[in-house]
């Protein structure tokens, strides 16, 4: 049994320079899909945020990294490092499979640089405000 | 704003890429328009495949989801479909599980006996015609056992591939996207392009099976 969830999700595909307007939903996850056969081994991927446009509320301004805050009592004057995921041979994303996080405090709009390759760098907004799901 | 991550799953399904929809409960497709120009032509047609019989994890054929035309005109390109099979003569020899072939890729199980006589069965494949259904009663081709002499009167119902057009007149908007999901999906799904590359073509999964989300 598999119901609709149509309506309930949007999706977009976020490797820049494209980019989810992420602003209609309460909640988010940017998806690093690997649909090959084969595993990824290399690969650093930047989550970048913008405002949006001091001109139109629709279009984004300026993008930059999104910022990683430390948890677990970091030590005073620690700086925020830039969110960034880094694939290596230790850290693969495997064949067939797909990784997901989520920055916390992220921009309205939200984009992720790094080379794609075979990788769908794709972004899911959920809960969406307008219908209340 | 919160996180979503570990609640759905989401693939690019732009053939041949595809998706692997079991491990949700719902699913998505979702076609996006991440241009600044409206999308005003292109077909898409969703495909799905049950698994390969030889690897759970790997589709077998694919072929479009057909889908049940509500609501508006039928296409004209639809064909036919068997919906419901009514017994007419119980035939002789047949026993629960045996499987009939009546043509045209119809193939009936059977659920119930008596005596050797189908009183029940099940439509295994709805098969698949074009244009003037066949006249009733339909006798069986073929089964899997020794039951001889069944027929059947089958309702042919109109269906059409599960498809989307973009046009001038029913464009998909720039900067925006559009949401469907088929009833009765395979395990495997997919959409068949034919038109414009810039769309993205994603499937999402969500209420997971495993996270119970």
């Amino acid at each position: 049994m598999t119901i609709s969830a149509a309506g309930t999700v949007l999706a977009y595909n976020v490797a820049s320079p494209k980019f989810a307007d992420i602003g209609v939903g309460h909640a988010y996850a940017i998806i690093l899909s690997n649909q090959t056969a084969a595993d990824i081994t290399t690969g650093t991927f930047t989550v970048e945020g913008a405002d949006a446009s001091a001109n139109d509320p629709c279009v984004p301004g300026t993008f930059a990294p999104l910022k990683v805050e430390p948890e677990c009592s970091p030590p005073l004057g620690t700086a925020a490092p830039n969110a960034v995921i880094t694939v290596d041979a230790q850290n693969p994303i495997k064949a067939h499979s797909q990784c997901a996080f989520a920055v916390a405090c992220p921009k309205q709009f939200v984009r992720v640089a790094g080379t794609a390759g075979t990788l769908d760098i794709l972004a899911v907004v959920t809960r969406l405000k307008r219908t209340g799901m | 704003m919160v996180s979503a991550a570990g609640t759905v799953l989401a693939y690019n399904v732009l053939s041949p890429k595809f998706a692997d929809i079991s491990p949700g409960i719902a699913y998505a497709l979702v076609l996006a328009n991440q241009t600044a120009g409206d999308i005003t032509s292109g077909t898409y047609t969703v495909q799905g495949a049950d698994a390969s019989p030889n690897d759970t994890c790997v589709p077998g054929s694919w072929a479009p989801l057909q889908i049940l035309p509500e609501c508006s005109p039928v296409p004209a390109v639809a064909s036919k479909q068997v919906n419901a099979a009514a017994i007419v003569a119980g035939g002789a020899s047949y026993a629960v599980g045996h499987t009939i072939s009546l043509g045209n890729g119809v193939v009936l199980t059977v659920a119930t006996v008596n005596a050797g006589a189908v009183t029940g069965v099940t439509i295994a494949n709805p098969g698949s015609i074009t244009g003037t259904a066949p006249v009733n009663p339909v006798a069986q081709v073929s089964s899997s056992g020794g039951g001889t002499g069944a027929t059947f009167n089958l309702t042919w119902v109109d269906v059409a591939d599960a498809s989307i057009t973009f046009s001038a007149q029913r464009p998909l908007k720039a900067h925006s996207q559009c949401s469907i999901a088929v009833a009765c999906p395979k395990q495997f799904i997919r959409i068949f392009s034919q038109g414009a590359t810039s769309l993205d073509l994603i499937a999402v999964v969500t209420r997971l099976r495993r996270s119970g989300m």
